[in-house]
């Protein structure tokens, strides 16, 4: 984990970590939806950039990642989409937060409690404003949660180093000199 | 405990949670097949019920304009084979991409328009009761 000594570079690089999330959210959104699954079920792969902040940067920067894609969602969806973006966000991020920091779980597990996290918050948003009736989804959004979960930690497995070379050039500009000592 | 950058995937000690959760969502999946057709298709908006129709007692399609939350429009089609959504006027279009309800407990839902269309019921009426 980079030791990010100054505020201004994990603010530029939680700017950058929240434009990947709204990538792959868009990405994600062009995917055909699944059969048997409910229309909105989405692979949740914008959850990595919110994963990989709470792992080096901590929570309050996680959030603002949450916060900035729910803002994109509010501005350009509507108040519904805004506050279902906002309260799976915020619960899913807290969730995988605390399992990187006080646990030592493996990425798999994070990535499935962010995944049915945001599915239950999202949920409980739904049940408030309609009725009992979103219940149906509970097993769809559980078995989802757990496969999309497990595959999120995956990709994030994989993806890591080259968000690790993101977050040392932002959080403290010593990139060059740090490959050059390690001859790669 | 493991750096963040180090993190494996899996730890070892993680495989009969991670396996277990894998057994239920399997459990469930095959308890969701055994669901029964629905009979009775119900609308509501905000909660409070605004139609009710017996689809076995239908004998084609019936189109419902209806107006939701906020304004958003919708147009439901009831049929002996089931409920959908036939259209929706707002971006999102979840509600209408949910496609034909068959099953009893399937509903498609509205969250900008606060409606909810669901099918209640299969081959024993008291099976739905919450």
């Amino acid at each position: 984990m980079p030791k990010h000594t100054s505020p201004a570079g994990r603010a530029a690089l939680t700017g950058l970590l929240g434009a990947l999330a709204l990538a792959l959210s868009l990405v994600e959104n062009l995917l055909p939806p699944l059969p048997g699954m409910p229309p909105n079920a989405r692979l949740g792969l914008s959850n990595l950039a919110a994963m990989y902040t709470a792992g080096a940067l901590g929570l309050p920067w996680a959030l603002g990642v949450a916060g900035i894609k729910a803002g994109f969602g509010f501005l350009t969806r509507g108040v519904t989409a805004g506050l279902m973006s906002l309260s799976g966000g915020m619960v899913s991020t807290f969730l995988m937060w605390l399992l990187l920091k006080k646990t030592g779980s493996g990425l798999a597990l994070v990535g499935v409690s962010g995944a049915l996290g945001h599915n239950l918050a999202q949920l409980m948003v739904a049940w408030a404003l309609t009725s009992q009736a979103v219940l149906f989804y509970v097993p769809f959004l559980g078995i989802y949660g757990i496969l999309t979960g497990i595959l999120t930690g995956t990709v994030l497995k994989i993806t890591m180093p080259a968000l690790e070379r993101v977050g040392k050039y932002w959080g403290r500009g010593k990139v060059q000199e740090q490959e050059k000592t390690k001859g790669s | 405990m493991a750096e963040f950058k180090e993190r494996q995937v899996f730890t070892r000690r993680e495989l009969p949670v991670l396996a277990l959760l894998a057994l239920g969502a399997l459990g469930l999946l095959f308890w969701l097949r055994a669901v029964p057709s629905g009979r009775t298709a119900v609308l509501e908006v905000e909660g409070a019920e605004i139609a009710r129709r017996e689809l076995s007692a239908l004998s084609g399609p019936e189109s419902l304009k209806i107006t939701g939350a906020n304004g958003v429009e919708l147009e439901v089609e009831f049929s002996p084979e089931g409920a959908r959504v036939a259209s929706a006027a707002c971006p999102d279009k979840t509600c209408q991409r949910t496609g034909l309800l068959t099953k009893a407990g399937e509903c498609a839902v509205c969250l900008p328009g606060r409606v909810v269309l669901k099918l209640e019921g299969g081959d024993e009426p008291d099976a739905q009761t919450y």
